[in-house]
């Protein structure tokens, strides 16, 4: 595959920022600065970037818990997801959704959410309505292992089968439901295996691979585009961090955690593209500069931020009720 | 036996099922002779006096104060001499309550609703009864039903027609500039699709003016006007505020303050009359005609216009009412020198609030 | 004005919309009914034949039939709500929520306040509920009060043809998520009904019969019961005010509250089992903010604390009668 350097450098400045985001969000929630819980991407960066790198913000994505990487690598503007993480006036959200709901119509990004299995029937309605319109664009549904176990998944797998509809499963199967391994809480061999059962093409993609990620998701977006109907990802992945920040991950041994750690996808990506002599390290040095600089300063902003009025406390229930 | 005669609950309007009596303008062993006023009698749209159908001595008071009836029961019994209580059970024991829904749709002179094709808009027409034509027309956000106790009236002596205007009642709403021209133009295509030629036009308020456009574009049309509580002539003026609390009446209470304007005396105003008005309110369009209707109207040139052309009009009798809020009162001296006018004691609305008084004026009138 | 059967206006409600608006669709099982048969597709228009006609005149890009899979009709309709369409899904018997509650309550009804007021979820469920048409447990309860507690909801419960068109026509208008609880006991009630389309807004309540005596408040299927015990009511000289609130959420708690003032005495009718009922719900709305002019205890008639039962005695025993309704209230009237 032959990417531009401008778009090397793109890739690698949104794995960059969440990277940076989410070491920001782990140092602020141990300060006790950001409320509730936080579930951080980690380790994931790769598969987030990967997949929505060729969408637009007409086409939609559908995340889940663990969605800050994914909101950032639709595009969703990190100023606005710190406020809204720590519960902020100014917050993507007015402060109203927090880490698990952050959403961003205006850039297809149709929410996190917090409830596992939550996402795959929104995308495939998200879906019938860019068939009906008559678009070439594609909705993607977020998941990870623990919701290819949930009936509402199942449903939206059979559904996007039998309405035909331009959707892709993006499987992030990061090897743990909460605390309890994919090895033990899916039945069958594989995701991708299971999609396929239910007449789609999938495949078993290494989402640390930002290469790989890419590559797939440009054959199921020519699926769905020349309206094939949907199409399945199983992205395998690594979590660094636990199920929350400050998950003793007393369920993973050492050898596993510092597997994880060794697969980072951002040194991976780093070895290829300067391996292949298409960009320098100083260049990709001076991205993560510029990046953590800027991620610090949202940070700070949004730490100084004052909290929502009480008054936007019973707004936007209703337009009008 | 005595000649016993029964008087009913009667039917006023299509929905009417039952009324409640409101109080007796005649007492027991007072005679009564037909026609006139002998009990009140509220329904739910509104309260009006009912005229006795028989004459006689009012013997027995069957429906007291208070009480709800249907349609068709007996509420009191007349008789010409002396009757004994016996006789007046066993009469009333003998008489069926009459099926007067029934027996109304029966009736060769019955009131039809149909629908008709105007150059390309739908016009709902009420009609009934036969003969001379006498077409009714009904003001602003107001239909066919505002002439209910007119049209049940002048059935026995005329045909009597009652369209919905374009842009209310079940009538099409879209209107192209809601001028009385526009307004007019539908009627006269309307009386020519029923093959009418020759009419008394009757027009409350709004429907007044257009009845005044009408006898002007098309003369031949026109037999005569009576101009009810009319919104155009000479020291008369709309309330630009009634009109736009009807077109911002959102709720059954508030079309209830608005319509309660239209009236001297506001317990007339019953929940039907306010149902009905919210229903064509809810109609897709019906506001925007309004809106449309309204704004032409206050612009006053198609007003001003009429008032310049009195003399050109047909012989006219003009009905006011002493109360009317939503008009105001005629200058009479500026009216021309051979019309009739008659006051009453009544707001905007003494086809409903004075029925038998306003009904009796028009039959005077036409029998000229 | 032509008779309509409720099932008609709603057909009528539907097609109406359809033509109007392009984004209008429909979705859920057998809502054309019969694809991939051998037959006619298009000949079922739902169990009730609620959308029969709408597949032939609209067809399978508007008139969607979906698999059973409550989650997937309800979660892709808030989806295509959320990004554009209007859906108009079919929950077929209102007992299935069970099936498809998260993407009721945790997605649509959520979307807009847990996303800042951002999200706009132009959804529509349609849904039947009602007992007596001996269906048995699992198909014949209303649990409008389940849907009325959900903010971010509206909830609908249409008790007559010209309320159900206005009311639907209103629900698919309506940039909210909306939840349109039609009554299978009433799919045959005939009423007059406008040709044309017509909104009617949701919060305001339908004043049947004016009385001075006793306010009895119902809702759906029971207000036609309501107004039948009123009706028997008159005939003793009780004059009962009947109040059909229409939509449970908004409540139009000024009309209740305004119909008590004038009566003192209240009697709540709502299908549902006493505990967190519609009836308890509005029963304490009166009781604190119009305890002054109360002059008797608050009657609330509902059905028992138990599932719907089969057996036709006791399913009828289980109803609200027009019988219990006129007892309460009596009751409240003659209360010392």
């Amino acid at each position: 595959m032959q990417l531009s350097r401008e778009d090397l450098k793109r890739a690698y400045r949104q794995m960059a920022t969440i990277r940076h985001f989410e070491e920001r969000v782990e140092k602020e929630f141990a300060n006790g600065t950001i409320p509730g819980f936080a579930h951080v991407y980690l380790g994931q960066e790769a598969s987030g970037v990967g997949v929505c790198f060729d969408l637009t913000d007409e086409d939609y994505i559908g995340s889940t818990h663990r969605g800050h990487g994914h909101c950032i690598a639709k595009g969703c503007e990190v100023g606005g997801m710190f406020l809204e993480i720590m519960g902020k006036d100014g917050g993507i959200c007015g402060g109203k959704g927090g880490s698990m709901h952050i959403a961003d119509m205006t850039k297809g990004m149709l929410g996190a959410n917090a409830i596992v299995g939550g996402s795959p029937p929104i995308a495939v309605g998200a879906a019938l309505t860019l068939k009906y319109k008559g678009t070439d664009r594609v909705a993607v549904a977020f998941s990870g292992d623990g919701a290819s176990n949930q009936g509402t998944t199942l449903e939206a797998l059979n559904m996007a089968v039998v309405l035909k509809v331009p959707v892709i499963f993006a499987f992030e199967n990061n090897g743990y439901g909460e605390f309890t391994a994919a090895e033990y809480a899916v039945g069958a061999p594989s995701i991708a295996g299971r999609a396929k059962g239910f007449g789609m093409p999938a495949e078993v993609v290494d989402g640390g691979d930002f290469f790989a990620v890419l590559e797939a998701m440009r054959r199921a977006l020519e699926h769905c585009r020349g309206g094939g109907g949907p199409y399945t990802l199983e992205l395998n992945c690594s979590r660094f961090l636990g199920h929350f920040v400050g998950d003793p991950q007393k369920y993973r041994n050492q050898d596993e955690l510092k597997a994880a750690r060794s697969n980072d996808p951002l040194a991976r990506f780093r070895n290829s593209v300067t391996g292949a002599r298409l960009l320098e390290d100083a260049e990709l040095d001076a991205i993560d500069a510029e990046v953590r600089q800027a991620v610090a300063e949202s940070a700070e902003r949004a730490l100084a931020a004052p909290q929502p009025s009480l008054s936007t406390l019973t707004k936007d229930v209703y337009l009008r009720y | 036996m005595s000649n016993i005669k029964a008087i009913r609950m009667p039917k006023w309007g299509l929905a009417m099922e039952e009324g409640t009596i409101v109080g007796w303008l005649k007492q027991i062993g007072e005679s009564v002779k037909e026609g006139e006023e002998i009990v009140e009698i509220e329904t739910t749209k509104i309260t009006n006096v009912l005229e006795a159908t028989e004459s006689g001595r009012l013997v027995r008071i069957v429906g007291d104060v208070g009480e709800v009836l249907p349609v068709g029961s007996i509420i009191a019994v007349l008789a010409d001499g002396d009757a004994s209580d016996a006789e007046i059970d066993e009469y009333i024991s003998a008489q069926p309550a009459v099926d007067v829904a029934e027996k109304d749709a029966a009736a060769a002179n019955a009131l039809k609703v149909e629908t008709w094709d105007v150059g390309g808009r739908n016009i709902s027409v009420a009609s009934a009864g036969a003969g001379q034509p006498i077409v009714l027309l009904h003001g602003y956000s107001g239909d066919f039903n505002n002439w209910m106790f007119t049209i049940e009236d002048l059935k026995s002596i005329g045909r009597v027609i009652a369209p919905d205007l374009p842009g209310h009642g079940a009538s099409a709403k879209k209107m192209v500039d809601g001028s009385l021209g526009e307004l007019a133009g539908i009627v006269a295509e309307t009386l020519k699709a029923l093959e009418v030629e020759n009419a008394w036009v009757v027009g409350h308020s709004l429907g007044g003016a257009v009845a005044q456009r009408l006898a002007l574009d098309h003369p031949g049309l026109v037999k005569g006007l009576v101009l009810v509580c009319s919104a155009a002539l000479p020291g008369t003026e709309v309330s630009a505020d009634f009109l736009d609390d009807v077109i911002n009446a959102e709720r059954a209470r508030d079309v209830k303050a608005a319509l309660q304007w239209l009236v001297a005396d506001p317990d007339l105003v019953g929940r039907e009359m306010v149902d009905g008005v919210l229903k064509y309110l809810r109609l897709d369009g019906a506001r925007e005609a309004l809106k449309v209707i309204r704004d032409r109207m206050l612009a006053g040139d198609d007003f001003s216009a009429l008032q310049k052309s009195l003399d050109r009009l047909p012989p006219t009798l003009v009905i006011a009412g002493h109360n009317d809020q939503i008009v105001g009162r005629p200058l009479q001296d500026q009216l021309p020198g051979n019309w009739d006018v008659e006051w009453m004691d009544a707001g905007h609305l003494p086809q409903l609030e004075k029925a038998a008084a306003f009904n009796a004026i028009l039959r005077r009138h036409f029998a000229k | 004005m032509a008779k309509r059967s409720y099932r008609k206006a709603i057909n009528e409600a539907l097609a109406q919309e359809m033509a109007r608006d392009p984004n209008v669709i429909l979705m859920g099982i057998d809502v054309g009914g019969g694809q991939g048969g051998s037959g006619k597709v298009g000949s079922v228009g739902g169990v009730f034949g609620v959308t029969y006609g709408l597949y032939d005149k609209f067809g399978p890009s508007r008139v969607i039939d979906t698999p059973i899979s409550e989650s997937a009709i309800i979660g892709a309709a808030s989806g295509a709500a959320v990004t554009g369409l209007r859906p108009v899904a079919e929950l077929m018997f209102v007992d299935f929520v069970g099936v498809c509650l998260d993407q009721i309550y945790n997605q649509a009804a959520k979307f807009r306040y847990m996303f800042g007021g951002k999200a706009k979820t132009p959804l529509v469920i349609r849904s039947m509920g009602g007992a007596g048409m001996r269906a048995g447990a699992q198909h014949s309860q209303t649990l409008h009060p389940l849907l009325t507690m959900i903010p971010g909801l509206k909830v609908v419960m249409p008790s007559n043809p010209y309320d159900a068109k206005g009311l639907l026509i209103k629900a698919i208008r309506d940039d909210d998520p909306v939840f349109f609880l039609e009554s299978k006991a009433l799919y045959d009630m005939e009423g007059e009904v406008p040709e044309d389309s017509y909104e009617i807004p949701f919060g305001e309540a339908n004043i049947l019969r004016e009385g001075s005596d006793v306010t009895v408040v119902a809702l759906g299927a029971m207000v036609r019961r309501a107004a039948k015990a009123a009706e028997a009511l008159v005939k003793e000289g009780v004059k009962a005010e009947v109040i059909d609130p229409r939509t449970t959420s908004p409540l139009d708690e000024d009309t209740i509250l305004e119909s008590v003032d004038k009566t003192g005495r209240l009697v709540v009718v709502d299908e549902s089992p006493p505990r967190c009922s519609l009836a308890s719900d509005i029963g304490a709305m009166v009781a604190s903010r119009a305890f002054k002019s109360l002059k008797a205890p608050i009657e609330m008639v509902t059905c028992p604390h138990t599932p719907v039962p089969f057996a036709p005695n006791l399913e009828d025993a289980y109803l609200p009668s027009p019988e219990m309704i006129a007892a309460a209230a009596r009751q409240a009237v003659s209360f010392k």
